[in-house]
This record gives C-alpha cells, sequence and structure tokens, in this order.
C-alpha cells in the first residue's frame, strides 16, 4: 500500500475533519478555527453543535499556546505540538497534544483527574467559585479552562503522558462533544 | 468623554461604548489568546465613564461564544456595572443568546448569580 493510500485510509475511516502538527500561535489558532468551522459546516452540523465543538477546541488549543507562552521549552519541542478534530460515533472528538516538563506533567494529571471526579454540580460550583476569586494570573484563564470544558461537554477528559526524555513527556489529551444533546437525569 | 468603538475580529467582539448615549454593546466572538491586553482598554474606558454616568446605562452583550479568559473581563464589566447599579445610577444588561444555545443561556445565569443587577436574558430565534 501506498503512503497516500495508508493515509487516505485513516482519514477516511476515522472521519478527520483537521490534523495539523506543528508550533501553534496565535494566528495558528484563527486559522485553526477557520478551517474547522468551515470542515464542520459542510457536513451540515446544526449551528448550535458547530459553536459548541469549536469554542472547546479553542479552550484546547490555546491552553498550548499559554503553556508555551508561560513555560519556555526548546523550540523543536513546540513543533511537536498537534491538533486533531475528527467525527465518530454521534460526537465530535478533539484530540491535543504538546511536549511538557515533568514538573507540570504532575500539576496536570492532578488538575485533570481533580476535574473527572467532580460531579456536575461540583464542576458548577467551582466554576462559579474560580470565576469569582481567579487564584492565579487574570491574562491566563486561571485553570478555568478545563473545568469550563468538563462542565459543557458532560464529559471526562482523556488523557495520557508519553515518556519522552529525562525532563519531558507527551502530553495528549482527548474531549468529546456529543451531536446531540446529552440528557441529564434528574 | 469619547465614546470607545472597535470593529469585531475573527477573535474579538465588536465594541459599541457610546458615552453620549450610556448604550453599549459587545457583539460576537471573545476568544482572544491575550485577553488582558483586549479587555484592558475597555475596562479602563467603563471607570472613566462610571465617574460620571448617563441617568441610565444600557449594556447589550451578544456574544456568540468566548473562551474562559474572556469570561473574566466580561465578570469585570458587570462588576463596574453593578457599582454603578449600587451607587443609584440606573443600569439595565441585556444578555442574548440564541434558542438553541444553552451554554450561552447557562453563562448569563452563572453571571446573574454572581452579581446583583439584573441581567434580562432575550432568546435570539435562530
Amino acid at each position: 500500500m501506498s503512503v497516500v493510500d495508508k493515509y487516505h485510509q485513516i482519514i477516511q475511516k476515522e472521519k478527520v475533519l483537521l490534523a495539523y502538527k506543528g508550533c501553534i500561535d496565535g494566528d495558528t489558532v484563527t486559522y485553526l478555527m477557520k478551517l474547522a468551522e468551515q470542515n464542520i459546516a459542510s457536513i451540515n452540523e446544526k449551528l448550535i453543535i458547530r459553536k459548541k465543538v469549536i469554542s472547546i477546541l479553542v479552550e484546547a488549543v490555546q491552553n498550548i499556546v499559554n503553556y508555551f507562552a508561560e513555560e519556555s521549552l526548546d523550540k523543536s519541542f513546540e513543533n511537536e505540538s498537534f491538533v486533531i478534530l475528527s467525527m465518530q460515533n454521534n460526537q465530535y472528538e478533539i484530540y491535543v497534544g504538546n511536549y511538557v516538563s515533568r514538573h507540570r506533567m504532575r500539576a496536570l494529571k492532578k488538575r485533570i483527574d481533580n476535574v473527572n471526579m467532580m460531579s456536575p454540580e461540583d464542576l458548577q460550583k467551582v466554576y462559579l467559585d474560580i470565576l469569582e476569586n481567579p487564584k492565579v494570573s487574570i491574562t491566563r484563564g486561571a485553570g478555568l479552562g478545563l473545568i469550563d470544558m468538563a462542565r459543557r461537554t458532560q464529559n471526562k477528559i482523556n488523557y495520557l503522558f508519553a515518556e519522552h526524555d529525562q525532563d519531558h513527556v507527551l502530553f495528549m489529551m482527548n474531549i468529546n462533544v456529543a451531536r446531540v444533546k446529552n440528557v441529564v437525569l434528574s | 468623554m469619547e465614546s470607545l468603538i472597535i470593529e469585531n475580529t475573527n477573535k474579538t467582539p465588536k465594541v459599541f461604548f457610546n458615552a453620549l448615549s450610556g448604550k453599549m454593546e459587545l457583539v460576537g466572538r471573545s476568544i482572544p489568546e491575550n485577553s488582558y491586553q483586549f479587555y484592558e482598554p475597555l475596562l479602563q474606558w467603563l471607570d472613566e465613564y462610571a465617574k460620571n454616568p448617563q441617568e441610565q446605562t444600557h449594556f447589550t452583550f451578544k456574544l456568540d461564544y468566548f473562551n474562559t479568559s474572556s469570561s473574566m473581563y466580561i465578570l469585570g464589566i458587570l462588576k463596574r456595572l453593578e457599582k454603578m447599579h449600587a451607587e443609584g445610577k440606573k443600569v439595565r444588561v441585556s444578555w442574548y443568546y440564541d434558542s438553541e444555545d444553552e451554554d450561552m443561556l447557562q453563562t448569563g445565569e452563572d453571571f446573574r448569580q454572581i452579581v446583583k443587577i439584573p441581567i434580562e436574558m432575550t432568546e435570539l430565534e435562530s
């Protein structure tokens, strides 16, 4: 099988709407959002779902931009960031990845585990608490992004750290957005 | 005092703050990487306006979506309006959302819980 065939089959099978690997800065975010919007619109998705997917995607991708703004890693690490958007099983799947320091890995793991353990009510409460009393730098979202993603998708945040070297790991994160409204049983 | 008018971009909303009429609007999407850079001048303008506001101030939010760093500044705007209201000025806040957009409705409700000013929720037909 030729390489082009291999890639085409992956794109078809996984229903990939967008895939990018490289450095992500503010301009890249603009382009990625535009392409994602076009490609979701091309499958006649409802405006409301389009907005939701784009806003979650923005949050996930800007986490990467903000991370490299806060902690400077070698440029070669920045060039390995990636984002993939696919549509499978009646949901949009967002995957992002970037290298992080081991120190950051520990903080991220703790934060995501914490978010994943919260009930929808807890997420709502913590979201309001942080919004009102941001603990960290107001310019960078105060860690509100992860909570907001979990709260709005009503899904867990899946993540994985792949070993790289003594000081760095590859952080990969996935969050899904349902195409139909999640039913909350009361 | 001069009005503050900024055209929308791919990442920032249209700003229409009219000092003479007391009408202010934020329209579009708000997803800047650096929310501070975009919102700080807006907050400064509001602080200046609050020194001598019009008899009635009407702030309209008509946002498609926004990132979490913007949400803190939107709260900052609402806090300033709340202060004007507490000082006895008439303040009206309109929060628009698409009829099916539960996220935007929820966010409006969230802000309503935090600030002590009446926020009118208005549904737009999508």
